[in-house]
């Protein structure tokens, strides 16, 4: 089976280490790359094409909601879903989905739960 | 499992698609109107006390009706009138969906249930707020989620001890992350953790034990854990109507000299007490 190629795009080195664990465990998912703020992600992006982008949304240089907005204005079919803390906050949450994000995923991780819906997309 | 909103459950249950969520709360922005637009609409407020209100919101933190009744033009009748009538004319998530034909009212309900039972775990404990804090309620919320994460996550058997207000700077300890809370509400968040916590807590962020990590990852795993904090705290207060932000997260320096924190200000001090050291969390008025 192929491995989907997965990019993550986080400040915390702590969460793209627990990412990497739950994504690579699952033995379905592969990590091809991971920035440490929007503007890296969004470069990364266009160099690696990974099937998935797990986005964190408050980083410094260029934020989550701005990297989503210009991935999808490059690429309208990217599948990114937003990884954040403050995933519950419904404002966030659905300007997320307005720029592009097919799901999100709110911290503390769940590694059941981060694989089923990065399986649905 | 994390504090949520019900779109965002029903999303990541699978039940709806990202653009029928959208469809959704497109509806309810356009139907649930704001206290101001009551006000107007029913003659007690110009268009121009509606703006002098909000501006004054940006400073203070008070609801609407409330900076109204401060400024004598509003009574309190006429701020419960307005409350009740939005109160009665709100649309809420779940009748939307139903009313779009986007879900059943069977599924609704069926998953409201199982969604508030979800979230029935951060339900508010038994912490009390110190007399003469400003936002008693909301202290408690941050305080009662923040000790609910804690022993979640870590399975940390730990005890919060009453609450007080001080100037002094906090006692020296292993790590203190510091998070800056604004908006609607202006305080400095600060975690001080014992060298056993926070390892507990990395351990918790990472998936992974922290032998031979280093004291970096240690200080990267418990402001990620500030951060799930924080990012719960805001999405419990949006849930109340209170929009706050959260900066990112910054470990504060031990010098010769102590700690540069609160700097004369008012702290509340909440003493966090378990068998893996003490810890405290630290709320400075702003």
């Amino acid at each position: 089976m192929n491995k989907k190629k997965v990019l993550l795009v986080d400040d915390s080195a702590a969460t793209i280490h627990q990412m990497r664990k739950i994504l690579e465990d699952s033995g379905m998912f592969e990590v091809v790359g991971h920035g440490k703020n929007g503007a890296e992600g969004v470069q990364l992006y266009t160099s690696l094409k990974p099937d998935i982008v797990c986005m964190d949304l408050m980083m410094p240089v260029m934020d989550g909601l701005q990297a989503i907005r210009t991935i999808t204005s490059i690429d309208k079919s990217a599948k990114i879903v937003v990884v954040s803390s403050a995933a519950g906050v419904g404002d966030k949450t659905t300007e997320a989905i307005r720029f592009g994000a097919k799901n999100i995923i709110a911290k503390p991780l769940e590694a059941e739960n981060v694989i089923e819906i990065l399986n649905k997309l | 499992m994390p504090v949520k909103f019900f779109g965002q459950y029903l999303l990541e249950k699978g039940l709806i698609l990202p653009r029928q969520l959208m469809q959704a709360v497109k509806y309810q922005a356009e139907k649930n109107l704001r206290f101001g637009q009551y006000a107007v609409a029913k003659g007690y407020l110009t268009e121009k006390d509606v703006e002098k209100i909000q501006n004054q919101q940006k400073s203070v933190d008070k609801r609407f009706g409330e900076i109204a009744q401060d400024l004598n033009i509003l009574t309190r009748a006429q701020v419960e009138e307005i409350l009740t009538m939005q109160k009665n004319d709100h649309k809420l998530l779940g009748r939307v969906l139903v009313k779009k034909e986007l879900l059943t009212s069977e599924v609704v309900e069926r998953e409201l249930v199982l969604f508030k039972e979800d979230q029935s775990k951060y339900d508010l404990g038994d912490i009390v707020a110190p007399p003469g804090v400003r936002n008693p309620e909301i202290v408690r919320e941050i305080v009662d989620l923040s000790h609910k994460m804690l022993q979640r996550m870590t399975n940390l058997n730990a005890k919060v001890k009453k609450g007080f207000i001080s100037k002094d700077e906090p006692q020296r300890n292993f790590l203190l992350i510091s998070i800056f809370l604004s908006g609607n509400l202006e305080y400095e968040y600060v975690l001080s953790m014992s060298n056993e916590i926070s390892r507990l807590v990395t351990a918790a962020v990472l998936g992974s034990d922290t032998a031979g990590i280093s004291r970096e990852l240690i200080s990267d795993g418990v402001k990620e854990f500030c951060n799930i904090v924080c990012g719960n705290i805001i999405a419990r207060l949006s849930q109340k109507g209170r929009s706050v932000d959260i900066s990112t997260p910054r470990e504060i320096p031990f010098s010769d000299n102590g700690y540069n924190l609160v700097k004369g200000r008012n702290a509340i001090y909440y003493p966090i007490v378990s068998p893996k050291g003490d810890s405290a969390l630290i709320l400075i008025e702003r």
